[in-house]
C-alpha cells in the first residue's frame, strides 16, 4: 500500500529509529512500511497518521494513487 | 484498538538457553536407548543452533527468532513462518506415510501424527471461528 510515511518522516527530520521509538515498533517495521513491503494493521496505521497530525487517507493510499 | 508493541521479552538469551537445554533430554533419551554417542551428536546440534541464536545479534532474522522487538510485523512474520513450517512438515509426514505403507511396513506413527495435525487444525479453526 502506497504511503507518505517516508516523506512525512524526513520532513520532520526524524530517523526511522526515532519514529519507531515513538510508535513502539521496531525500526525494521518502519522501514518495511516505507518501502511498501508491509501493510500495517489498522491500529498502527491510525497511530502513524495521528503522529503526523494527518488523517489516515492523507497518509495511506489504498488505490495506489498519491 | 492497540498495536502490538515492540517489547523485548526479557533476556535475549532465554530462547538460546531453551534450545541449548534441549540437548540434555536428547542425550538422556539416547543414553537410555543404549546409544549415548548418537545422543551427543543430536544434542550438539541443539547447542550449535543455540550458539547461532545467541551470537547472531546483528541479524534481523536471528533477532526475530529470539523474539526480540516482537511488534505486529514480527508476530505476522512468525505466523507466516510457522504456517509454512507446518505445511512442510505435513507434506513430509504424508510422504513418509505413503512410502512406509508402500514398503509393507506399518505407517502407524506417521498416521497418528497426520491425524493429530488434522484434528488440531480442525479444532483450532472451530475455536477461532467462534471467538472472532
Amino acid at each position: 500500500m502506497r504511503n507518505e510515511i517516508r516523506e512525512l518522516r524526513t520532513a520532520g527530520e526524524l530517523s526511522q529509529a526515532d519514529l519507531a521509538r515513538a510508535l513502539d515498533v521496531s525500526r525494521q517495521t518502519i522501514n518495511a512500511i516505507e518501502t511498501e513491503r508491509y501493510t500495517p494493521s489498522l491500529p498502527l496505521a491510525f497511530a502513524l497518521a495521528r503522529y503526523f497530525g494527518k488523517s489516515i487517507e492523507e497518509v495511506f493510499h489504498a488505490d495506489g494513487s498519491s | 484498538m492497540q498495536t502490538a508493541a515492540a517489547k523485548p521479552r526479557g533476556s535475549r538469551l532465554w530462547v538460546p538457553a531453551l534450545v541449548a537445554g534441549l540437548a540434555v533430554p536428547t542425550f538422556v533419551a539416547f543414553w537410555i536407548g543404549g546409544d549415548p554417542r548418537a545422543g551427543v551428536i543430536w544434542g550438539s546440534l541443539s547447542i550449535v543452533f543455540a550458539l547461532v541464536l545467541a551470537v547472531g545479534g546483528r541479524s534481523d532474522t536471528v533477532r526475530l527468532l529470539r523474539g526480540e522487538d516482537d511488534d505486529e510485523r514480527g508476530v505476522a512474520l512468525g505466523l507466516q513462518a510457522t504456517t509454512l513450517t507446518a505445511v512442510v512438515l505435513i507434506v513430509a509426514l504424508a510422504g513418509l506415510f505413503l512410502v512406509t505403507a508402500a514398503r509393507g511396513e506399518s505407517p502407524l506413527v506417521y498416521g497418528i501424527l497426520l491425524l493429530l495435525a488434522e484434528v488440531t487444525h480442525l479444532g483450532a479453526l472451530a475455536v477461532l471461528n467462534r471467538r472472532s
